[in-house]
């Protein structure tokens, strides 16, 4: 990685040193064509990714049809009014897709863009629905995971699925969103890269490092502006005075180019046999003539992917065949996990379809959870001062490979603060440390132990029937529950207290008051524990309890009333993975109060005391 | 049936009030119900239990850097906003965060596997429990993944006192990858995990192709699964591979930790192992008969660890335990069947036979590899009278390995060298690339 971005800042100087030169012949100015032409281009390039999405949607519906599903175009609304499918795809599409957008309620939105009125938003919904869904499974499907090219090639011709994933990977709409982050996000970017190279960069994966790092890259985003322009000021020194504002920039941009350049080579040499990344058509190489290595680049990587198609053709799976790698015996199943995969809290990264479809803050995101493969954070860092298939095909990059094929993946960490210090086997038993082996509890060393208990049976079950009035009652647990336990108690005697037992179960509850118990209740009632000083309150609350009462109090008693209560109420719905979440269905449904069964607390008190004469 | 083996089994009534913060799944209230259900099982007729010291600042410095270890020692949650920069370092935080006795917690958990091992090099027990501890992902210099003190490898330094050669087993559904990063540069443990690998899963290491450096080469074993692999595939790749590392490494003791998060339904898991299922493997182990030491490690379903953890002390108790869990303070929480088994998994299992045969021949290959290079440190562990003749630092390595391992060594000693070599020149390449 360092000797990497060393690369980046040598040919960042070069480019700045060779600029006077560059300059002369032109190069600035190709550039500032570029950049009119932009808009020029993206027009053009809208219609012909239009035109391809209906050429698709056509090739598509078609073969649906062949299996029974009917469906005609144009697509028509109630009122007559056509509906532009394209249109459509791409809004529904930068808000992430069908799902998240109907998670998040954004059909309005996508209705309101498409010029339509509110009314249709659940008929837009349905042709999405009918007409898109499955196509749109399809993409995502050949964008996570790459083995689907094979099922999907079937019913589409190899050049245009090619081309068809370049109009996924960015509609003219968010290329020109993201116009707009460019300077932003490559300040951003080169300041993720410093940052990336000073810490240790395996431990990026985690989570935690994302979120400070992702704090760094904004907290230091000034200075990172004021390193550039520093930057401009020993520039100024090679170049004459007339450099303003607008030449730094495209300085800067020539710089990132450059960079670009590179980057994509590398990305190309680490995947020279995948087709996604970068092809470009003979006919735009015209734009690059002043640069001689974009040229020689292209040049080599249209070689080399001519030969691979050669190899394409002939058969049918060529990238299983030549890569060995374990993750490529994984069947085709691994679009169906990302979106079926659960998000699981702080201890698993955030799902990486999810990175992609951000829009602003796309790039940083996506890279935070890639960090390690440095290549994508110069992919990204890099695209929007690409022509448009360079856009494209830089930014399929981090969808391309999710995790298993990644070259760059987290590596262990090796070194004096990593490894333990192992002393080499002498032969001879080292040390004998017989001082700390912990203090024996049980069996009871005194002999105080009760000997009536011994007859019992050891690791028996529950007993399947007892003598109470109402077997399996409210009172017919709790006196069994209290049974056991005074049987606990006598046998074990001062382990008793040694294991904590003396502060288990609902016995806890007994050192409460009842006004200090309703206290609580209500207070875990009316706030949700995400809230950080709600603890702290609760403290300020029952100022004579220490905070682990309170933790005793709220595992060994309300949780364990509030698990009863719901064990009768609503068995099917525990949510037993997450204790805070029951708060949830305490509050709303079916109400506090319905905990109080008629004699709930004449049963709390009774059993207790029967607990308490029994000692 | 009693058992014959003794059992140590260490638990500390303080670990039950641990809180790790609102929302965090780690959840320490699980060790205080897996011994309440423990004792209503009565398993605790059948076995000596302890209490462990706490662990001394200095023990907890035999593997983690001082400096370290003093900070968590200073750090409470009322001062930890004077120290963003330290927080950040030793990565202590979201996953990891401060909190009240968060150092005597680590003090009992981690002295609860020493002492555990100590108790097993002086012979007074043939396995021993610690459910507290199994903190797998702690690092030298670094918290990791909600574990702060890496027990385990404290747990096997101890053992390396008296062991040759120590066996660590993983079963927990993350990479154990604290432990081994720990030991990667030496022969003298041997690493197995079984772990959810790819998707970025936590925490990310753990390929098939980690298979350790320097000595320590191909002595990290490493068996990354995908989602949702069921009992049958998971007890049998399970068996083959450490059935094989058993044969091929002979350690002189065992270390198994028990992460419970593996079952079905874990919060953070993704497996679809049964109860069963996981016991079986430590079953498996228990019945190699080495001097066993078993921890806990993750588990974020608590009730469902508590039953784990329960039949599994059963287990290693050949006690086999009635289906209906007794009455005790919290049979509330396994509503709603009361029962100790749990109901199958229901995710999609992604791992193909291919798969996971691929992954079973890669780890045997790289066994092998052993097997025609055979260790310094393979010779069996000489009884107590032995005395070495000669000094230790003055010897040729080679030398010495010739003396301690003539009569011993079954290898070819023609395939000796050269595998020797063949290990040196192949450091950056391995296996993966057959």
């Amino acid at each position: 990685m360092a000797g990497w971005s060393t690369l980046i800042n040598g040919s960042g100087l070069d480019c700045v040193e060779n600029v006077g030169a560059f300059q002369g012949n032109g190069y600035c100015l190709t550039l500032d064509n570029l950049e009119n032409g932009g808009i020029h281009d993206s027009n053009d390039f809208e219609v012909k990714q239009k035109r391809l999405f209906y050429n698709v949607v056509s090739v598509y519906l078609e073969q649906s049809s062949s299996r029974g599903l009917v469906r005609p175009l144009p697509v028509m609304l109630g009122d007559g009014q056509q509906l532009d499918l394209y249109k459509l795809f791409c809004s529904v599409k930068e808000r992430g897709g069908y799902s998240l957008v109907s998670e998040n309620g954004l059909w309005a939105t996508v209705v309101e863009e498409l010029g339509l009125d509110v009314e249709f938003l659940a008929s837009v919904k349905l042709i999405f629905d009918k007409y898109l869904n499955e196509l749109e499974g399809w993409f995502w499907k050949n964008y996570v995971g790459e083995k689907g090219c094979d099922d999907s090639s079937k019913f589409l011709p190899f050049e245009l699925e090619k081309e068809f994933r370049d109009l996924l990977s960015v509609g003219p709409k968010s290329k020109q969103k993201r116009e707009g982050h460019v300077n932003l996000e490559s300040n951003r970017m080169r300041k993720y890269m410093d940052v990336g190279i000073q810490e240790n960069i395996s431990n990026f994966l985690d989570t935690k490092n994302e979120h400070l790092i992702c704090e760094d890259v904004q907290n230091t985003h000034i200075d990172d502006d004021e390193k550039v322009f520093k930057d401009d000021e020993n520039d100024a020194l090679i170049l004459d005075s007339r450099v303003d504002k607008k030449e730094f920039d495209q300085r800067k941009r020539k710089r990132e180019v450059l960079s670009g350049m590179l980057n994509w080579v590398r990305l190309i040499a680490e995947h020279p046999l995948d087709p996604s990344f970068g092809l470009i058509d003979p006919s735009k190489w015209k734009e690059y003539e002043g640069q001689e290595f974009w040229g020689q680049a292209l040049r080599a990587r249209e070689a080399l992917l001519m030969k691979r198609q050669v190899k394409s053709h002939s058969e049918p799976s060529p990238s299983q065949k030549l890569k060995m790698h374990p993750a490529m015996y994984e069947d085709d199943l691994v679009h169906t996990h990302q979106s079926t995969g659960k998000l699981r809290s702080s201890e698993r990264l955030p799902p990486f379809s999810k990175s992609h479809l951000g829009s602003g803050c796309n790039s940083c995101s996506a890279s935070t959870s890639k960090l390690p493969s440095s290549i994508n954070i110069k992919a990204d860092s890099s695209p929007m001062e690409q022509p448009p298939e360079m856009v494209n095909l830089l930014a399929v990059n981090p969808l391309v490979n999710p995790s298993d094929d990644d070259p760059t993946e987290k590596q262990v960490s090796v070194g004096p603060f990593h490894q333990a210090e192992v002393p080499i086997w002498t032969g001879v038993v080292s040390e004998s440390n017989s001082k700390w082996l912990g203090t024996q509890i049980w069996p009871l060393k005194d002999r105080e132990r009760n000997s009536m208990i011994e007859g019992d049976p050891i690791g028996k079950g529950r007993q399947e029937a007892c003598n109470c009035q109402f077997q399996g009652s409210v009172e017919c647990v709790r006196f069994h529950v209290a049974e056991s336990r005074m049987k606990l108690k006598l046998e074990l005697g001062s382990a008793f207290y040694y294991w904590r037992f003396d502060c288990m179960g609902e016995e806890v509850s007994l050192k409460w008051t009842t006004e200090e118990e309703k206290r609580f209740k209500d207070m875990m009632r009316s706030n949700s524990p995400l809230n950080g000083s709600f603890r702290d309150n609760l403290l300020k609350y029952f100022p004579r309890k220490t905070k682990r009462d309170l933790v005793s109090y709220y595992f060994n008693a309300f949780l364990i009333q509030l698990r009863s209560y719901q064990n009768r109420v609503t068995p099917k719905s525990i949510d037993s993975d997450s204790d805070e979440s029951e708060f949830g269905s305490f509050s709303d449904g079916f109400g506090h109060e319905a905990i109080r069964v008629p004699d709930f607390d004449f049963l709390e008190c009774y059993e207790n005391k029967q607990c308490t004469d029994l000692e | 049936m009693p058992s014959k083996d003794r059992i140590s089994y260490f638990y500390d009534g303080d670990v039950g009030s641990v809180y790790f913060g609102p929302n965090h799944p780690m959840k320490p209230h699980r060790l205080c119900m897996t011994h309440h259900l423990v004792l209503s099982y009565e398993l605790h007729k059948k076995m000596e239990i302890y209490r462990p010291h706490k662990a001394y600042p200095v023990e907890l410095a035999q593997f983690h850097s001082a400096d370290y270890v003093e900070f968590l020692h200073r750090i409470t949650p009322d001062t930890q906003h004077l120290f963003s920069n330290e927080l950040a370092t030793y990565n202590l935080g979201e996953d990891c965060p401060v909190f009240e006795n968060l150092f005597e917690f680590c003090q009992i958990y981690a002295g609860g596997t020493i002492d555990a091992a100590r108790r097993l090099n002086n012979q007074l027990c043939d396995i021993a429990i610690n459910w507290a501890g199994g903190l797998h992902h702690a690092k030298k210099c670094e918290a990791s993944g909600f574990c702060y003190i890496n027990d385990l490898v404290l747990g096997i330094l101890e053992l390396l006192k008296y062991h040759a050669r120590v066996l660590y087993i993983d079963i927990d559904v993350h990479h154990g990858d604290g432990v081994e990063e720990a030991f990667y540069f030496t022969d003298r443990v041997m690493t197995v995990s079984f772990h959810k690998f790819g998707d970025l899963f936590f925490p990310g290491t753990g390929d098939v192709k980690e298979t350790g450096e320097k000595e320590g080469k191909f002595y990290a074993i490493n068996v990354p699964l995908k989602d949702g692999i069921d009992d049958p595939s998971f007890t049998r790749l399970f068996k083959t591979i450490i059935s094989k590392v058993v044969e091929t490494y002979q350690p002189g003791a065992i270390v198994l930790q028990c992460g419970a998060d593996s079952l079905a339904a874990d919060r953070l898991g993704c497996f679809n192992l049964s109860i069963d299922g996981h016991a079986e493997c430590v079953r498996f182990v228990k019945k190699l008969n080495v001097p066993l030491l078993v921890t806990g490690g993750g588990g974020y379903t608590k009730e469902n660890v508590a039953r784990c953890w329960a039949l599994e002390t059963g287990v290693l108790l050949d006690t086999e335990l009635p289906n209906e869990i007794p009455e005790n303070e919290y049979i509330q929480y396994f509503a709603p069947d009361f029962s100790l088994k749990i109901p199958n998994g229901h995710i999609e299992n992604l791992n193909s036979k291919s798969y996971l045969s691929t992954i079973k021949m890669q780890v045997l290959e790289n066994l092998r590899c052993i097997q025609h290079a055979p260790s310094v440190q393979m010779q069996e562990v000489p009884p107590d009278f032995y005395i070495p003749d000669f000094d230790e630092d003055e010897q040729n390595p080679d030398e010495r390995i010739d003396q301690h391992t003539q009569d011993k060594h079954i290898q070819r000693d023609d395939e000796y060298y050269e595998g020797d070599n063949d290990n040196d020149n192949d450091h950056d390449h391995p296996m993966d690339d057959v």
